[in-house]
């Protein structure tokens, strides 16, 4: 695939990049550090990628790998109250009641939902992104779904 | 509960910022050198995000024109100081930087280490237990863990090692530890550094999910040049270095890409039967184990023969063959058994054929290929 083609691939589809970045991360700012360099390395790995039918996927599964790095410079770089922390990375933007009680679940279980249930992605593409087995997303979409469940009636 | 369905998703989930288009468009003109930047069509509406960070240039919505500087960017260690083969630029994506490294609270004790306990005891704190290494990267194919450090201002004063390492708790060895000076070369760069280097083989953990590591490390009196002995044998005429009480260190790796293991399967043929087992596929190093086993009858013509078996060449869909990294024969009761390594040159889709050339080598002559075994992926 060659770079004027990968670079339109990445402009059609950045609003599915920002939204599984924002289903790991909170703030907007971080979200866009991680897709760049996501894309830096997307464009650094470009030669190696065997069928262009893949490079979607793959240029997801270096986002969510570039957004954990990210997640773990900010747990280690900010105060550990909950609250602070939330603030200082951009907890100060107002979300609705699906993103607050998406953010209450573990971070596995987000991107799965958010790829699933926002992006339509089936549970073996999921586990083909992801790297894990099938039995793994199923899982963690269920319980997923439990948790959200008990969140979302709660806050009703 | 409140429903959601696919629209209310996508209606109440956060909309991407202009901010984040911005950020995406100026890492694409950094990659492809454009002169002239058109903004690519989108749809009209108007993203609501917060001001860019003053770090980042504005753009303007219009098409501008800007003069792009290319900028390299520096490589990452590991991918410097390892031979990756061609596996190399997929490898070097999955370098993950700075874990965060913590102390345990007690010492992991290792097999060999609990059969010397008085040594152990008798082994004296450092003055500043401070972490010895900075860990900058680690990478984990599914398979191979690698990682990279130097020492701290505390562990510059020490000389380090580790034979082995504990994932999971589990103790796992040998841990292949490569301990570099400024000046010294490898992979053909000069560090210009003091740097430790680990390098350990997890694929029989079959790990896919996150895992914590804990490297023990040995800490020695620094000798620098000087020379001290480091056994005991030599140590009755010569001195050795003090060593110090081990310092843990813990951190994670995550799993970016799992190993893929393909079945086992027999091969039959005049000289033995071939049994390749284990075989795994990451994307630094292909590993099997190669089992030759000899009826009575075959063993005496092999041994008749003269010919001793070699490390199989295996070659990939193409007819390329993987370079060889290193090997162990093990003479068995009734055959040979070899487990070996390679370089991935493009081995590892389910469906894939490979082709394992079984060689024999005689003392008088060149070797000569004594089976060709085409060997299909299958998952396990």
């Amino acid at each position: 695939m060659d770079k004027d083609t990968f670079a339109k691939l990445i402009i059609d589809n950045e609003q599915q990049l920002y939204r599984i970045a924002k289903s790991i991360l909170r703030s907007d700012e971080d979200c866009a550090d991680a897709a760049q360099e996501a894309v830096a390395r997307g464009f650094a790995g470009l030669h190696s990628l065997k069928q262009d039918r893949y490079a979607k996927t793959w240029l997801i599964r270096i986002l969510i790998h570039e957004c954990y790095r990210v997640a773990k410079e900010r747990a280690r770089n900010f105060p550990l109250e909950p609250e602070m922390r939330q603030e200082a990375s951009g907890g100060g933007e107002r979300y609705s009641e699906l993103y607050e009680a998406l953010s209450c679940l573990p971070e596995d279980f987000r991107v799965v939902m958010v790829m699933h249930y926002l992006e339509g992605y089936a549970v073996k593409e999921i586990a083909e992104i992801l790297q894990i087995p099938d039995g793994t997303v199923k899982s963690r979409m269920s319980r997923g779904r439990e948790q959200l469940r008990h969140l979302l009636e709660e806050g009703a | 509960m409140k429903e959601y369905k696919d629209g209310n998703w996508k209606q109440d989930y956060p909309q991407m910022p202009d901010s984040f288009h911005q950020a995406l468009m100026q890492e694409i003109e950094k990659q492809t050198k454009k002169s002239k930047v058109t903004e690519i069509k989108r749809d009209g509406r108007r993203r609501n995000g917060k001001k860019r960070a003053a770090r980042w240039a504005a753009f303007a919505a219009a098409a501008v024109l800007c003069t792009v500087t290319a900028v390299a960017a520096a490589r990452l260690h590991l991918a410097e100081v390892f031979d990756w083969g061609p596996g190399a630029s997929k490898a070097e994506t999955m370098i993950q930087t700075e874990p965060e490294v913590t102390q345990p609270e007690t010492l992991h004790i290792s097999s060999a280490a609990a059969e010397n306990p008085e040594e152990v005891n008798a082994r004296q704190a450092i003055p500043d237990s401070a972490p010895l290494l900075d860990i900058q990267e680690t990478m984990f194919d599914g398979g191979m863990l690698y990682v990279y450090a130097v020492p701290t201002e505390n562990g510059k004063q020490y000389d380090l090692g580790t034979d082995r390492m504990y994932v999971n708790d589990q103790e796992v060895g040998p841990v292949g530890t490569v301990h570099g000076y400024p000046g010294d070369e490898l992979n053909g760069k000069a560090l210009d550094q003091e740097t430790y280097t680990f390098q350990a083989d997890l694929s029989a953990l079959e790990l896919t999910e996150a895992f914590e590591v804990t490297l023990p490390l040995s800490v020695y009196e620094k000798t620098g040049d000087a020379e001290k002995a480091l056994s005991e044998k030599e140590a009755a005429v010569s001195q050795r270095p003090e060593r110090y009480q081990n310092q843990d260190l813990n951190f994670t790796v995550s799993v970016p890409e799992t190993m893929d293991r393909f079945a086992d399967q027999t091969f039959v043929c005049e000289e033995f039967t071939l049994e390749v087992t284990q075989f795994c596929v990451m994307t630094t190093a292909v590993k099997a184990v190669f089992t030759y086993q000899m009826t009575e009858e075959q063993q005496a013509a092999y041994q008749a023969s003269g010919e001793s078996l070699g490390i199989p060449v295996l070659k990939n869909a193409r007819g390329e063959a993987c370079k060889m990294r290193q090997a162990q024969l093990l003479d068995t009761e009734n055959g040979v058994q070899i487990t070996a390594e390679y370089e991935n040159n493009e081995i590892g889709e389910t469906g894939d054929t490979c082709t394992i050339l079984s060689e024999a080598y005689n003392r008088f002559q060149e070797g000569r290929t004594a089976a060709e075994s085409v060997f299909e992926l299958k998952q396990q």
